[in-house]
């Protein structure tokens, strides 16, 4: 995908919620034992959703950016508090940004980087000067099913403008690869999504992250050794560190966006998230490959180059990883409470 | 609550709109038409500061049908600092963190809905902020 206008990031940031349970604990209500692939997942709060996430990541992005003015707030998520009513749209009247586009986007895991490429695509052709990008999921698992271990809630936003000096990273090459395969879905007026178990790995995950990431790989004319940092869709503790291996990345590469293993799958949010915990540790000059994954199936990736602006406009911010330091943990009762498990 | 006069007021509740007498320059929230201290009508509106600091608090178990989910029920004296005391809701709360002086911060939560096919009103409660609490 190319742009008119080269494309730069001017903030970012990421919310996890404060409340954790442990995967152990939910085995040990419906296997009476054993754990998930993951140590805990992150669960919003009773009065959270992808809104007041959302507003939280779009306000620290904004400050970091320096308040410049909104043209488009996309939202990528597949669990919007209306299924009629835009997101967009409420948090365009909450930031004070009502002379913007406002609207929602689904496409499961990648619809945070779908709304990335929106707002890259509406900047790089001079339709705005800069747009707001969120990915945000309370995400659900049914009560009992696997997917319960990993389903969890988190949002994190790019402010998304024109590399013009005051950027802290660029975006220089974005492509995507999408195919129709049954993974992973839920429909119309169901509370909890469908998938088929392994099916969601080979022909899904693997996939479509390989097509998308080697495609990038030969249009940009790199190997994975041009790269200092690595990120890939994490759905469980292991699986983005396998792509990587296939791929030819290492551990290293991609261990400063990992997030899994403590806070669980954050949907639409995963892999800008893990990008937040990227740009928190790189250098000016440091290059960051990045491929999401949405079940359904696609992936998008994205080749950014950080700039200097990025030492002067991090200074003082608490990195992620310490942030997801402190929290509360629940029990399933209380869980099951605040999300919905429990319905009259 | 009322769909329309929530929307009327939605700035108050989701950006802290309050307003402040040209006059004497004096702030309020929730907003007000005249001055309490000097009486002026000439006012305007004014978003209040997101932070401030913990007076004190009180625990309801037995809250507003409404809010049964969220019990028990957190509700804070904030002073902000532009020193306008406000009531709110406390958010992520542990209880040990409630202490008088704790620094906290406005944010946005789900204050209470319509029933499953209403309206969802959004609003500001505050929370302790999150580098006192790892202190």
């Amino acid at each position: 995908m190319k742009s008119i206008n080269p494309i730069g990031i001017h903030g970012y940031a990421a919310y996890v919620p404060s409340f954790r349970i442990r995967t152990s604990e939910i085995a040990r209500v419906w296997k009476g034992g054993g754990a998930g692939p993951n140590e805990s997942k992150a669960v919003a709060c009773f009065d959270e959703d992808v809104v007041t996430m959302s507003v939280e990541v779009a306000r620290e992005a904004l400050g970091m950016a320096g308040g410049p003015p909104i043209g488009a707030i996309y939202v990528g998520t597949e669990s919007k508090p209306y299924a009629v009513k835009s997101t967009g749209s409420i948090l365009s009247d909450m930031l004070g940004f009502n002379r913007s586009l406002g609207a929602d986007l689904e496409f499961a895991c990648k619809a945070g980087t779908e709304a990335m490429q929106v707002v890259s695509g509406l900047v790089g052709s001079g339709m705005i000067d800069y747009g707001l990008a969120i990915g945000a999921d309370t995400a659900q698992g049914a009560p009992g099913d696997e997917l319960e271990h990993t389903a969890a809630s988190g949002a994190a936003a790019l402010v998304i403008g024109r590399a013009d000096g005051n950027d802290i990273a660029e975006i220089k090459y974005s492509t995507s690869y999408i195919s129709d395969t049954p993974d992973f879905w839920r429909r119309q007026t169901q509370h909890f999504p469908s998938h088929l178990g392994r099916f969601t790995g080979e022909p899904a995950y693997f996939d479509h992250t390989i097509q998308s990431s080697k495609r990038a790989l030969s249009d940009t004319g790199t190997t994975p050794k041009d790269y200092r940092f690595a990120i890939f869709h994490q759905p469980n503790p292991r699986f983005p560190f396998d792509v990587g291996k296939r791929l030819g990345f290492s551990q290293e590469q991609i261990m400063p966006g990992a997030v899994n293993n403590l806070i669980g799958n954050t949907y639409a949010a995963g892999a800008m998230m893990a990008l937040s915990c990227t740009l928190d540790e790189a250098n000016p000059g440091d290059r960051i490959f990045m491929t999401s994954f949405g079940s359904g199936a696609g992936s998008d990736t994205f080749v950014i180059e950080v700039k200097d602006r990025i030492l002067k406009r991090r200074l003082g911010s608490v990195r992620l990883k310490e942030r997801m330091k402190k929290f509360m943990l629940i029990d399933y009762g209380i869980y099951a409470k605040w999300r919905g498990k429990i319905r009259e | 609550m009322i769909p329309i006069s929530y929307w009327r007021n939605r700035r108050s509740y989701t950006a802290l709109m309050g307003s402040r007498c040209r006059a004497c320059g004096a702030e309020y929230f929730p907003p007000v038409r005249v001055c309490r201290k000097c009486k002026s009508r000439d006012i305007e509106p004014r978003e209040m500061p997101r932070k401030g600091t913990l007076i004190t608090y009180t625990k309801l178990t037995e809250p507003a049908e409404e809010f049964g989910k969220q019990t028990p029920v957190y509700l804070g004296l904030i002073e902000l600092s532009n020193g306008v005391k406000l009531v709110s809701t406390l958010a992520d709360v542990s209880e040990s963190e409630l202490n008088e002086g704790a620094p906290v911060s406005m944010v946005i939560r789900r204050w209470t809905e319509e029933g499953p096919t209403g309206i969802i009103y959004y609003g500001y409660k505050f929370k302790v902020d999150a580098a006192y609490s790892m202190s």
